[in-house]
Parts: C-alpha cells; structure tokens; sequence
C-alpha cells in the first residue's frame, strides 16, 4: 500500500472519530465512502495505473473500504448508544407520583354476599328464582299460615300500599308462587331478595333488608336432607372448619322449624364478643315445609315433603366482613365501599 | 317471660346441674334462655349500714345528717323520714346504685350540707310503689352486707326469648313441665294440690255468656271481707323477679297464680255490678269504659266485654274497668277467671293498643281445663293469707268443653322424616314426658296421641314429629344430601341480566350504592320542579322522609353524592345503583332501573398541572355510558339534547340506541344541586336497561375483517359553535362510500385564526376496502365529494393548514 493510502486511512478514521452526531457521521462517509469520495477518487486512478500495479492496489482499496465502513458502523452504533442513553437518563419521573387512571368500580357488599351465596347454591343444584316485592295479604302472610291475628306477626310488622297490598316482610311468599308456578315436585330453588320490615333503624334493625329463600320438596325430603344441605352452605360461606347447631324455632309455615346458628367465625367456640360468650352466632332460621302450606300452594302432602330456609344476606355480609352496623349498608361512605 | 330459678327448683331437682347447663339445655330444646342475670342487677352499690353519728341539719328544720358506715365505707345521708338513733341498722344505697327509673344515685348538695347516699325505701329495689317506708331487712342482715344479699333478692333469673307457639311457657309451670322432659326428670309438686275452705254463699249473682265463640268457658267466684294490704315480701320478691312488681294483697296474688300457672285472673268489687250481675258480650257500637289505667277507651263491635246489665265492667282479657276495681272497702269480691278466643282477643288488645299481660297470655292461649282449677287456687292462697273469705257456689260456665284431639302418629314416619334412629318406644317416652297421652293399638303400630289442655300448638303428627325430635335433640339427627338427578341449575334471565350489568358497570369504574326503596314527595319535588309528583304512597309510613315508595333513584343518588362530598370533600366519585323503582300508584308496579352519578375529578393525574383540561363532567358521564353501552352491544348509541328541568339545559342528552330512547344523561342544574346542598358540579344518567338486558343475550356475531391495510385521511371544518360535530360526521358518513370504514372527531379548535363564535373540528377517516389496497386515486374523489357536501349542508368552511 502506498502512503497516499495511508495518509488516506488515517484522515478517514481521524474523521470518523471525531464525528459526534449521526449528521456528522453522515457526511463523513459521504467524504471519504461515497460515489465522488476519496476512495471513490482513488478508484477512479485505477484505470490509468499500469497493469502489473492494478491488481495490487486495488486489492489494498478495497480492503480500505472495507475497514472504513466497518468504522463507520461501529461508530454509529457507538453515537445512537450514547444517544439513547442521553435520552433516558433525561426522561427521568419520579415514579412514586399516582399513574393516570378512573377510579375502580366495585360491587356493594351486599351485592358481592348476593352472588356469593347464589353460587354456592347453583352449585348444589338449585335454580335462582325470584318474586314480587309488593305482595299480597295472601302470599306473604296466609298462604304461610300466618293468620291476621297471628301473634307472630308481631315480628312482621308491615308498610301497607292499600287494599290487601303490602311490601313484603320476607322471601317466603316466593315459595307459594314457585309451587303453585311449578305444579309438582321436584322443586329446588333459591330466590334473594328485598323484604321490608316497619322496624325503626338502629345498629341491628333496618327498615330494608334482604333474604335468601331456599326451598326443596320431592318425595321422601327429610330432616337430615335440610341439616346435610345447611351444613354444606355454612362451610362453603364461612370456612371448611366451621360447625353448624341446629336448635328448635318456630315459624308458622314449617314443622319442625329450627333456628341454625354456625361455631364463632372470631373465638371458633371459645366464647367472645361477638358471639356473646356462647360460641355459636345464629344465622338462619328453617324448618320442614307445613304440610298446610304445601296444600296452599296445591301440592298434596301425602305424597310430598319439603324443607324450607330463609338466610338473611346482610347479616352474613355483616359477619364476613366484620361490619358491626347494619346502616353502613345503606349509608353508602366511600370510605366504606372502597373496601369492598 | 322471666323465671326466678329458685321458683323452677319448687318443681323439679337440678341442684347437681350448673345452672348455665340447664340453660343450654332449655335452648336446645326451644325455650331459648336469652339471659341469665342475678337479680342484684342495679343495687351492688349498697349495704347494710350502722348509723354512727346523727345531727340535725344546721339550715333546714325536719332534716337530719347522719353518718351511716360499715368496716370499709362511710356515707352522709341527708334525711327527713324520721328521727335515727346511733347504731340502728339501715339499707344504704351510694353513687351508682340504680333507681327503679334507671337512673343512678348522685351526690347531691340540701341547705349546704352534701348527701352522698340514700337510705332504701321499698319502692328503690321495685318491692312496692311505698317510697316512704324504709326496706326492712331481716334479723339475719349483717353491717357490710350487700342489700339484695341481705334481703336475699340475690338470685339467678332465666330470661326467655319465647316462641310464639309456645304460650303454654309464659308462667313457672310451663317451663317447669319442659325442663322436667328436658331433663327426664318428675315433677316434685301440684300446684293444684290444696284444701280449699268456703263459706256457704248467701248472695245472688249471675254469669251469662252471650258470646260463647268468643268466651268459651267463664267462672266467677265471690270472696267476702276482702283484706287489702301489703303483700308478704316472699311474694312480692318473686313478683319482682318475674318482672311484675307489688301492688296490694289481691292484685298481688291474681299476678303471683298468673305467673305460676299461665291463667289470667281479674277481681271485681262485685257490688258494684249492677245487679250482680255478670254479661259476657260483644260491646255495642258507641259504647265507651274507663279502664284502670284510668284511660277513657272507646268500643267496637268485635271487642268482647264483660258487662255487668248495664255497662262494660271490663275489656275481656285485657283489662279491666275502673268503676269495679276493688278498693279498700270492698266488701263482695268477683274472682274471674275464663278462657278468651285469642284471634278476637289480639284483633281487641292491637285495636285498643293495649297489650298486658293477661291479653300476651290470652292471645297465644290459655288452657281451658285449668280456668277453675286456677280460680281455686287464687282463693286457696287469699284464704291462706287472711286476705278474704271465699264463698262456695262457684259458677262455672263452660257451655262446650273442649274435646282433646286424638293425632295418629306412625312411628315409621317419623324415622322417616327426622332421624331412622329414633326408636319408637323413645318416641312414645317423649311424649309421654310432655304430658301427652300415647295409646298403643294391640295390633298395627299406629300411635293415638293426645296432646295436654296447655299444648294448643298441638295439631298434626308433623307437630309431634317436632316434639319428639326437640326433645332428642336436633344435632342428633344425622346430616344426609338429598339425591338428586343431574340437571341444569340455572338463574332467571332477569337475574343473570342484572348481575352482568352489575359486572360491566363496575368494570367502567363505578362503586354500587344500594339505597332503601322509599323518598317523599319534597324529595320528588325537589328533581321534578316543573310538575306534581306521582309516587305509591305507603299508608303507615314510618318517617317522615319515607312516605313513598321511590319512582326514580335519582334523589337517592343525589343524596349519596352530598352525604360523601359532606363527609370528604374531595373525594371523587363515580357511582351507579341498580335497583327497584315503583310506578302507578293506581296499580303499584315495580321494576328495575338504573342510575349514574359522577361528581369530583374523577380521573386521576400524577399531578394538578397534568389535568391541565377543563373536562366538563358532562363528557366523564357521557364518557361512562358510551364505556357502559358498548360493553353490552356493538351498536352505537347517540346523543340528542334532552328536555328535562333536571338537567343544566345546555349539557345534557337524550341517550339513543337505534330509534329507541333509552335514557338520559346530564350536568344536574345548579339549582337542583343546590336544593341537595351539592356544591360541586355533579351529573347523573339514567338508563333503561330492560332493553339492554335483552340484548345481553345475543350473541356476538363475526364480521369478516380486511386484510389489506387502510388509508387514514383527514379534514378540518370551521362551522359556527352551535353546530353540533356529530351532524357534520353524519355528512361524512353519508356521501363516504362504501369504503369508509370510520370517520371520528379527532380534534375541536378555536382561536383567533378560526374567528369569534365558530370552532374548528377535524375528523380523522379511515377508508378502506376488503379486497385490495386503496390508491389515492380511488379515495381523492370520495375526499372531494365529502368536502363538497360538508360546505353545502353544514355551512362549514374548510380550513387548511
């Protein structure tokens, strides 16, 4: 190779190092690369060189072209390096600042028990139905046997909208219309709901408030069918661990009536507060359908029996989620449903 | 109910069992003990002092200052009772100690002088109404005792949360005969086991029952030289722990054989019935008593009454009237006692709002068998006691005796329905415990059951299955899933609509509410300014604010917004509820609807200066509904101006999908806001969503997609402000062709370039075609004719950059 090639090379790669953008880098292959470049130039001398020289230089040439592009790459790889590492460290945030977002929905609590407690019911096979909120004298106190003068009817008592019409005071109606809908066994269903209660507001009582009613009747429904099906709920609501007591109630509509309270969800038993120091928490009340009230909705209590149950949906979400105040239900804080 | 559980011990054994355990054990056969409290409940702040030091008050003449002490306490007592001498020993009651009308003794300053404790009257630990008498205490009362220790009150009581059914239970007897089967053990005592002595009777009177549905069985009894005084302590103890308190000898003892045996007793001074005569009747229309609450109460015809020829003397089983009362010299006294239909008598006791005890009693059922046995015993105890002489020649109306009902009870069925495990002969012990009468057929195995006079809730062989089974005790019953065939559970569409759309709403960033179904008509008022309010009025509401069931959630939501604004100013919120509304009031019906309230910055920025936009909250709700609607269909909604006082009227919409209105949405105009104490702009939608539930359950259907790229064009219309966009993109849409798949507003621009009262809109579009790639060629043409339309229809300019 002859020095001008040298000389050459060495303001090329002089060149090539010194470029500090892309841009510069650009025209410096363009000076020394490009078609009217200097090794284009040197090139172009080839033709007038004697022959025995030709070979040799253009050998020596090309692999100068070849180093010098070779340069080239490496230094733009090296300036979009730099470059990019310029951009970041200028893109710097404070990552602790709140990202850009809508707030996040969610169910009320009641809702999300609602779901809850229907699902663990499909599972067992029972079909979600659902009635009136504004019922009949019939349905929601006669057909259930609970007379005008019943005296536990005390417990009931109603807002009336007139004439025989009234909001009712529990899921039970539903059971006659399922029956009565159906017109024979077998009957599995649950239907939740609204019920209302003339009761004055405080920790404990709600004007409003909501029920499950669970109904099955077929042939040869008993007892142990009713207490097999509750326990199984109370485990799936309440944990695998939890025990079920089945104590005697009364309700007009079913016979025998229980009232089923589940092992303390806080002490397990022990005896706390909550429970108050007898380890049991009363959860539901149910009982084995009366044979009047099968008659009422036409099925013939001979052949049939049934059991019966009615859960109340804000006293388990009360007791799932430790609300001790059964108005923080219908107060709707967000500090309250943000929590759920 | 209560029970002293030394009254209970008089009937059956249990010393060797802890009390709690009996307790349990009555709970689980379905007496629940709610409580269990000692009776000292109230007066531990007492005790049995020594005087030690007595002064007359320096400044009021009649009192006295004592100085009261035991070993570790010493008391001032300012007093005027009487005169104390030095070392007598008297009941003190200090600070805390609680007074009949709950409230709890304080110091207090006389004249200058401090008293910080009270000598006990009788009428402090509820023995009588005798505030002046001081509470004797007995010679076994010790200096440093505790009163009711002293005076022996101290005792457990059971405190009953009883059943309906079960008003066989509402006196000592009754728990005693269920504790007696609970516990397998006998009853130690009959309470009907007595003498009684009478003297020949010597005057006429009458009992007629004219009402006999009403009054199945009526017996008076006269008792002569009646004594009314102070009862004896034992007997006004147990009265207090039952919670009845003493009022005099006679009244005393009707109380003291009601709570022992469940049979409501009334005395008459039975020379003040005219003609000594006594009419069981319906009262007549008009008709008026003055009872012995000494309230003037007026009649109707289905009350039943006792009347003596001319008058009602008593409200039958309720209560009785105060021109008859016995008083101190009542010579001739009418002992009542009977058996009332408990329907009428409830329909009575609710009509008149006066429920007593004797009416509880009464309504839940009283045994007819035992009415003279109880009348008896009543006399026996007032003879005892010296209060009175009975006279014989009882009258006893009892025109149809009740026939005990024999129930049929096949023991298999039982096994079948509660328990295999159960035999038979431990079911024919049960009931035999309970005071059943079970006949064993010598052939078949069939059981005749006859329930005892007291057990009324007694009807079919399901109610003895649950006797049998309370008593075997319900946990022993073995838990067995019923065998089902496989089938589909499934919920109603209805159900399964609302708990999708619950899902989708919250997935667009709104919390639920759930609000009680009820407003008022201010309320409706309030949202609906410019018309009367309709709303299912409630007939016995029970506030003033709830006197309505809700035609609409909007108040509701509203109200939610200003009770969480008031409590955290800044919070955002984002709110929707699905619930229930009431229509026509002529023929109530309900249905579900849905409600949407934004209000506060509900998008969140890093920081202040990034929210750098003045977003109209009509956008973020409109923004949610648009989220909302295509989360159920692909259709697109649209929007035309709404015509609703609720609403700011230049920023709300009619919310469209297809040709059907579906809802509305808005900024809630500022005098609404106002009338809810909302200070902050707030907006609410409300959304049918029954048509958005039935399209729930459509399937999605694939439309084929290109696979050739698109081509995005744009342009830029200065039209006047009152120019809506969507009219303009409608114009694009309308002369686009077939290849343009979308055209939306990408940019809205004002300034002084586009000219005061005009804005700039630019709409991006996207052209494209399904099988093959467009040239510009193909799409300028489109482009030309748009533009050309634009200008034409809109009045709009094009505006080039």
């Amino acid at each position: 190779m002859n020095e001008e090639l040298e000389k050459l090379e060495a303001n090329a790669v002089a060149a090539i190092q010194a470029a500090d953008s892309n841009s510069e880098l650009q025209d410096v292959k363009v000076r020394f690369l490009g078609k009217k470049g200097e090794i284009g130039k040197q090139m172009a001398t080839l033709k007038e060189m004697p022959h025995s020289q030709r070979k040799a230089f253009g050998k020596a040439l090309n692999e100068l072209k070849g180093r010098l592009i070779n340069a080239t790459e490496e230094k733009k790889k090296e300036l979009e390096e730099k470059a990019l590492k310029k951009k970041i460290s200028a893109e710097s945030l404070d990552i602790t600042l709140p990202g850009f977002r809508f707030p996040t929905g969610r169910l009320h609590p009641l809702t999300r028990v609602w779901h809850e407690i229907t699902d663990v019911f499909i599972a067992m096979g029972f079909d979600v139905v659902e009635g009136p909120e504004i019922e009949t004298e019939w349905y929601n106190f006669e057909a259930l046997n609970l007379h005008s003068e019943h005296p536990a009817r005390d417990e009931q008592d109603s807002f009336y909208l007139g004439e025989n019409r009234l909001l009712r005071t529990q899921t039970s109606p539903v059971q006659i219309r399922v029956m009565e809908k159906m017109g024979a066994p077998p009957v599995q269903i649950v239907a939740p709901g609204r019920v209302f209660r003339r009761d004055a507001t405080d920790a404990s009582h709600s004007p409003v408030f909501h029920q499950i009613e669970g109904l099955v009747v077929d042939k040869d429904i008993t007892m142990g069918h009713l207490k097999a099906t509750l326990e199984a709920f109370n485990k799936e609501i309440f944990g695998k661990d939890i025990l079920s007591r089945f104590r005697p109630d009364y309700f007009p509509f079913t016979e025998p009536s229980c009232e089923v309270a589940i092992s303390c969800i806080i002490c397990g038993g022990e005896g706390c507060g909550l429970c108050k120091r007898t380890g049991w928490i009363e959860i539901l009340g149910a009982g084995m359908v009366h044979p009047q009230v099968l008659k009422n909705a036409g099925f013939d209590p001979k052949k049939y029996s049934g059991f019966a149950f009615g859960i109340g949906i804000d006293r388990v979400a009360m007791l799932k989620y430790s609300i001790d105040d059964i108005r923080l239900l219908y107060e709707n804080d967000m500090r309250f449903l943000k929590q759920f | 109910m209560q029970v002293p559980v030394e009254w209970l011990r008089e009937y059956v054994d249990f010393e060797d069992i802890p009390i709690e355990e009996v307790a349990d054990k009555l709970t689980m056969a379905g007496l629940e003990v709610g409580e269990i409290y000692p009776e000292r409940f109230g007066y531990e702040n007492s005790y049995v002092g020594r005087v030690t030091n007595v002064s007359e008050h320096p400044a009021k003449p009649g009192f006295w200052i004592l100085t009261v002490e035991d070993d570790t306490r010493g008391n001032t007592v300012l007093t005027n009772l009487r005169e104390f001498r030095v070392g007598e020993i008297i009941p003190i009651g200090y600070e805390g100690f609680i007074l009949p009308d709950g409230m709890k003794l304080e110091s207090m300053k006389f004249g200058g002088e401090t008293s910080d404790a009270k000598i006990l009257s009788e009428a402090d630990v509820e023995y009588s109404d005798n505030a002046e008498v001081i509470l004797p205490l007995p010679e076994s009362a010790k200096v440093g005792d505790c009163v009711p220790d002293a005076i022996g009150i101290t005792q457990e009581v059971f405190k009953f949360d009883l059943t309906a059914n079960r008003g066989d239970c509402l006196c000592v007897l009754g728990i005693a005969r269920d504790l007696a089967a609970v516990l397998d053990r006998p009853i130690k005592k009959d309470v009907f086991d007595f003498e009684l002595e009478t003297k020949p009777l010597d005057i006429d009177f009458s009992v007629t029952i004219k009402a006999p549905m009403l009054c199945p069985r009526y017996s008076g009894r006269v008792i002569r030289n009646v004594r009314i005084e102070e009862s004896p302590l034992w007997m006004r103890r147990r009265l207090v722990c039952s919670g009845m308190r003493g009022i005099n000898s006679i009244v005393d003892v009707t109380n003291y054989v009601m709570i022992e045996t469940g049979q409501p007793l009334h005395a008459f001074d039975l020379d003040t019935l005219q003609k000594r005569a006594i009419v069981v009747r319906r009262a007549i229309a008009g008709e008026k008593i003055k009872t012995i609450d000494d309230t003037d109460r007026l009649l109707d015809p289905y009350m039943l009454v006792i009347a003596d020829k001319t008058r009602p003397v008593a409200v039958a089983g309720v209560m009785g009237g105060a021109e008859t009362e016995i008083e101190g010299d009542t010579v001739n006294m009418l002992l009542e006692s009977a058996h009332f239909q408990p329907r009428n008598l409830r329909k009575t006791a609710t009509g008149l709002d006066m429920r007593t005890e004797a009416s509880v009693r009464f309504e839940k059922g009283v045994n007819p068998d035992t009415t003279v046995k109880c009348s008896d015993y009543a006399s026996y105890l007032i003879a005892k006691m010296g209060w009175g002489t009975p006279l014989d020649g009882l009258i006893d109306k009892y025109p149809k005796p009740v026939k005990p009902k024999k129930i049929s009870l096949n023991p298999a069925k039982v096994q079948k329905f509660i328990s295999p495990d159960i035999e038979p002969s431990e079911m024919e012990g049960i009931l035999r415990r309970l005071d059943f009468v079970v006949e064993k057929p010598e052939k078949g195995k069939i059981l005749k059951v006859t329930a005892p006079g007291h057990r009324f809730d007694i009807a079919i062989w399901e109610d003895l299955a649950e006797e049998i089974a309370r008593i075997y005790g319900y946990n022993r019953v073995p838990s067995v899933m019923p065998k089902t065939l496989i089938h589909r559970a499934v919920m109603t569409p209805n159900q399964a609509g609302n708990r999708k759309l619950r899902e989708i709403l919250a997935g667009c960033g709104l919390s639920e509410t759930i609000t009680f179904s009820f407003t008022n008509l201010k309320e409706l008022t309030r949202i609906w300014p410019d018309k009367t309010p309709v709303a299912v009025p409630i007939l016995n509401p029970l506030t003033e604010d709830h006197t309505h069931l809700r035609p609409t959630l909007v108040p509701n939501m509203l109200k939610t917004i200003a009770r969480n604004r008031a409590n955290s100013p800044d919070v955002p919120l984002q709110l929707f509820e699905l619930g229930k509304v009431f229509m026509d009031p002529e023929n109530p019906a309900e249905e579900d609807a849905l409600c949407i309230g934004v209000c506060g910055r509900s998008l969140r920025t890093p920081t202040k200066t990034d929210y750098n936009f003045q977003l109209p909250v009509y956008y973020v709700i409109k923004g949610i509904i648009e989220q909302f609607i295509d989360s159920v269909t692909p259709e697109t909604p649209s929007f035309r101006p709404a015509d609703n006082v609720l609403y700011h009227p230049n920023r709300s919409a009619e919310i469209y999908l297809g040709k059907e209105k579906i809802g509305e949405l808005g900024e809630v105009h500022p005098e609404i806001c106002a009338n809810f104490d909302i200070r902050h702009v707030t907006a609410v939608a409300t959304v049918d969503i029954a048509p958005l539930k039935a399209i729930l359950d459509r399937e999605p259907r694939y439309e084929a997609i290109s696979r050739h790229p698109a081509l995005a064009r744009d342009i830029s219309v200065i039209v006047p402000e009152n120019v809506a966009a969507r009219s303009i993109e409608e114009i694009i849409c309308r002369y686009g062709s077939d290849l343009l798949e979308r055209a939306y507003v990408y940019d809205v621009f004002r300034g002084e370039k586009i000219g005061e009262g005009k804005k700039s809109v630019t709409f991006a579009l996207e052209f494209r075609a399904v099988d093959r790639t467009l040239t510009d060629e193909e799409v300028n043409p489109i482009m030309e004719k748009i533009i050309f339309f634009v200008r034409d229809e809109a009045g709009g300019t094009l505006r080039t950059s």
